[in-house]
């Protein structure tokens, strides 16, 4: 796979890169990659020939019966990029997409995502991010396949068509030849450079085609992490630190070690593992070990003292995010004005899938490690590993599989180092087997990383025509790149370089990357004032935080598009005028603005007891406006509709884009109603989805989603549908009940 | 080591999945759901919280949906039981599969068994569900996400697909 030496040089560049300025990456790394991939060729293609399919680059292997294997570099959870990559190379190949078989990339850095600099899945930029690059593989490869058959029919590459998977002699007609039967001579062609066609002539992009994995999920065949162990593993529960900060101290596991099945009660990452031979005897027993911890150095704390310290710092000053004018004169000596302060909850990702991860270690001399699980950043997860049990990096191959759900927390691959460290531990128990170690939902839902907690102090003013003269908006959370900006420097650093100097690195990036992150969807703030003030304040506290869908923007969207209204009835303004005004009209909020309002016929009459809602909002270069249609009754909110209007420049699927709007629409709107992790005493109270409640079928609303048709590069819709639904909500609540709900989660404001 | 082991009670169980004899033979208090996935080795049924509360673990036992997780393994002894593989007959999918699959209703695909199963319950029981009829029935499947929309169109494709042929219009 990838050579240690031959990419030292441009690792130490990213590396400087990274603490330079955050983790953005610019778009000029694009047409580098192209390079990368043509130079590629010939090295990956003739290591694959001694089997009789032909790699034609990381990203397409080809059979000589024709078939295709796509090797999909973005892990699939749920947001299709199984089949809007596929589709995106099939177009430029010529080939139909509907016949390619999806295997999932093994880790290798030709499968990096440019805007991180890494393998990773995340920030909504699969399309974005790969559709130049794939298209320009597809095409590639469309072209070797061409001057291969040219050669064969000794005739000038012009008198070569490809379509369909089968190329013709233009002029002599009965001869064809299918792309497979010219695989091998295409292997040996090196690539011309190439033009992409227009997005106009597509003929599979842009087009409603079926999920490529619609027919496994619908029978039971796709195989998730938790569904693929080898032959003869064992499995492993493990029992985590209650607290975040407590110690194991000792454990007694004697009645578990007599339960059928036990194999070993081990201490082991951090906590007590429990192996036996079926998932059902480790549950049973892992009840019966007594564990003590020592909790000297544990968070102790409970809810209302954590949104106390949020609080406190959403007071004191910050580091400033944006600075226009003079926003605190102003407002001093404003006549409307408003100060409001928004609190919103710790909240879990709560995917469908627990975790889980199998892991083997082998007697071979070239894998001494498999791990197989699902991952958003199997690099990542890589490196942990390979640090944690003191391996090299090539030892361990890394097996990814379908993902459900991710929603950002499979960015996190402890759990992937928890098994290898349990498996470690235990080796001379478990002799040569494989280990699978499986969360439950309660772990799930006590040990994941949650979205920060987050308190905003705002301010605002609106002069004698109704038009905003000041904002400012402080947010106090934990920092999100605390933990992960010293693992991904890890990560992308050459095996050589010392693990501390890229964790100072990391430190490093979080310390002037976190208010970036923190601040994404207000430091942006697209509203015409001349006086705006952002600041971030950090909260440090020992709670694991990490990233939840939209990120920032989960936050800021819904302080910004909350406080909006609030300035709209101050200024005595209908809420839509009141952003249109503030918006230029070549704002693209103003067109996904502008459109969701006739489609839902905002201003219209309603039915009686319904009101309605609107938000706008801008994240990962998509812009999404939603307005909602709701009733309350006896204290209980129920949402009829949700219009959803967006803008996210090309389409590759819109089917995939209709799907992920519904679906960030439905995480966001499960969040604002009953979302919350509180703690008491340091533990976090949840426990399944009992007290973790999350919306169901029957209290989903119908969401009618347009899309805007654009000429603008594509951009993304994983997150996007998210970061408006809470502030649309609680805008129409306002409209029903006169209550302004500024601490989420709803259901407990309207008790 | 494994000596050490109390002994497992374990009871010999007979029961019909898909059509065809099983018999298994472990402790009677082991969840369905587990003698399904590790037992028999059909992994389409999945895990999502071992508690009754999240439907991604749903069969049919005798044609009625139940939450496989909440079952022992004693109360299916002489039992139908029915798992998403055993939707398809004879490698033919069901029109609530098909449907399913022309609407891409399934994400990230982990509750789909769950919700199938269910949904072919329903229809089974009330071949034209109302919205009302469908929601409710189809409220203990969780489906993180957030394909509802989707999945009571396929159901209702599925219904119209089986509804008595309309009569001709003169």
């Amino acid at each position: 796979m990838t050579n240690g030496n031959k990419h030292t040089r441009r690792e130490a560049i990213r590396i400087s890169a990274l603490a330079g300025g955050g983790l953005a990456a610019s778009w000029s790394a694009v047409s580098e990659t192209n390079s990368a991939i043509n130079q590629f060729f010939k090295s990956f293609a003739h290591a694959a020939e001694s089997e009789k399919v032909f790699s034609l680059s990381p990203f397409l292997k080809l059979h000589p019966d024709n078939s295709v294997d796509f090797i999909l570099d973005r892990v699939e959870m749920g947001q299709g990029t199984a089949t809007s990559q596929a589709m995106l190379l099939c177009e430029e190949l010529n080939y139909p997409v509907e016949q390619v078989r999806i295997l999932h990339a093994g880790v290798a850095s030709d499968y990096n995502n440019s805007m991180f600099q890494a393998q990773m899945t995340g920030g909504s930029t699969s399309v974005a991010e790969g559709h130049e690059k794939l298209r320009m593989a597809g095409a590639q490869i469309r072209e070797r396949l061409r001057l291969a058959a040219a050669q064969v029919w000794k005739t000038s590459v012009e008198n070569v068509d490809a379509q369909a998977g089968r190329l013709r002699h233009k002029q002599e007609t009965g001869l064809e030849l299918t792309y497979g039967e010219l695989a091998s001579r295409a292997v040996e062609i090196d690539a011309p450079s190439v033009e992409l066609k227009g997005w106009d002539v597509h003929t599979q992009v842009g087009k409603r085609i079926p999920r490529l994995d619609a027919k496994e999920k619908s029978t039971g065949a796709a195989v998730f992490s938790i569904d693929f162990a080898p032959e003869n593993s064992v499995v492993a529960g493990l029992i985590r630190p209650p607290r975040p900060g407590d110690v194991l101290e000792s454990f007694d596991a004697g009645l578990a070690l007599s339960s059928p099945g036990v194999i070993a009660v081990l201490a082991a990452s951090g906590g007590v593992a429990l192996i036996a031979e079926r998932y059902w005897q480790v549950k049973k027993a892992i009840a019966l070990v007594q564990v003590q911890w020592n909790s000297s150095k544990a968070l102790r704390l409970s809810t209302p003292e954590l949104e106390q310290l949020h609080i406190k710092a959403s007071l004191e000053d910050g580091q400033s995010g944006r600075s226009e004018g003079d926003w605190a004169g102003v407002h001093r000596k404003a006549e409307k004005k408003l100060k409001a302060d928004y609190l919103l909850p710790y909240l879990a990702h709560a995917t469908m899938e627990p975790p889980s991860a199998a892991v083997r270690f082998n007697e071979s001399p070239s894998t001494k490690l498999d791990i197989w699980s699902s991952c958003q950043s199997p690099d990542t997860a890589r490196e942990l590993v390979a640090e944690s049990l003191g391996m090299g990096r090539d030892d361990i191959q890394f097996h990814n599989t379908y993902l459900g759900g991710g929603f950002g927390r499979r960015l996190n691959p402890d759990y992937i180092v928890e098994a290898a460290r349990i498996a470690q531990a235990a080796k001379d128990k478990i002799a040569g087997r494989a280990l699978q170690l499986v969360w439950s939902r309660e772990d799930d839902l006590q040990h994941d990383d949650y979205r920060p907690m987050a308190a905003c102090h705002v301010l605002g003013s609106v002069d004698d025509k109704g038009k905003l003269s000041s904002f400012f908006f402080r947010q106090a959370s934990q920092s999100l790149l605390k933990a992960f900006a010293p693992m991904t420097i890890q990560t992308l650093a050459p095996e050589w370089f010392p693990v501390g100097i890229s964790s100072a690195i990391g430190k490093a990036a979080a310390y002037f990357g976190s208010s970036y992150i923190a601040l994404e969807g207000v430091a942006d703030f697209p509203y015409s004032c001349a006086n705006i003030g952002v600041e971030y304040a950090p909260v440090d506290l020992p709670i694991r935080v990490g990233f939840w869908r939209s990120v920032g923007h989960s936050i800021n969207g819904f302080v910004v598009e909350s406080f909006m209204d609030e300035m709209a009835h101050l200024a005595g303004v209908d809420p839509y005028r009141f952003r249109r005004a503030h918006l230029s009209d070549t704002d693209r909020r103003a067109s996904v603005l502008d459109q969701v309002v006739r489609n839902a016929k905002w201003g219209e009459s309603l039915p009686p007891g319904v009101f309605e809602g609107v938000a706008v909002h801008k994240s990962f270069e998509s812009y999404v406006a939603e307005i909602v249609r709701l009733s309350v009754q006896d204290n209980k909110v129920k949402v009829h509709e949700v219009y959803c209007v967006v803008d996210c420049g090309r389409v590759v699927n819109p089917t995939i884009v209709e799907a992920q709007m519904r679906s960030g629409i439905i995480y966001g709107l499960s969040a604002a109603l009953t979302g919350e992790v509180p703690f008491v005493d340091g533990k976090p109270q949840v426990n399944n989805f009992n007290d973790y409640q999350v919306l169901r079928h029957d209290e989903a609303p119908t969401i009618h989603v347009e899309i805007l048709a654009s000429s603008e590069k594509p951009t993304g819709v994983g997150e996007p549908g998210t970061p408006p639904i809470a502030a649309a909500v609680c805008n129409a609540i306002f409209r029903a009940t006169g209550k302004r709900i500024r601490h989420l989660p709803i259901n407990r404001q309207l008790t | 080591m494994k000596a050490m082991n109390s002994q497992e009670a374990l009871k010999r169980v007979r029961f019909r999945v898909n059509g065809a004899e099983r018999e298994v033979e472990l402790p009677e208090d082991t969840p369905l759901l587990w003698v399904i996935r590790e037992e028999l080795g059909l992994k389409g049924t999945k895990f999502g919280c071992g508690s009754g509360l999240c439907g991604a673990c749903t069969v049919q036992l005798g044609g009625a949906p139940i939450r496989s997780c909440q079952l022992p393994l004693s109360a299916v002894a002489d039992q139908d039981i029915t798992t998403i593989e055993g939707l398809a007959q004879d490698g033919v999918l069901s029109q609530l599969q098909e449907a399913w699959i022309q609407r891409s209703v399934p994400q990230c695909g982990y509750c789909q068994s769950g919700q199938l199963v269910s949904a072919a319950a329903l229809l089974r029981e009330n071949p034209s569900p109302s919205s009302e009829e469908i929601r409710s029935h189809m409220a203990g499947n969780i489906c993180r996400c957030g394909a509802y929309d989707l999945i009571e169109a396929a159901i209702q494709d599925a219904a119209r697909l089986n509804a008595p042929a309309e009569k001709e219009q003169p």
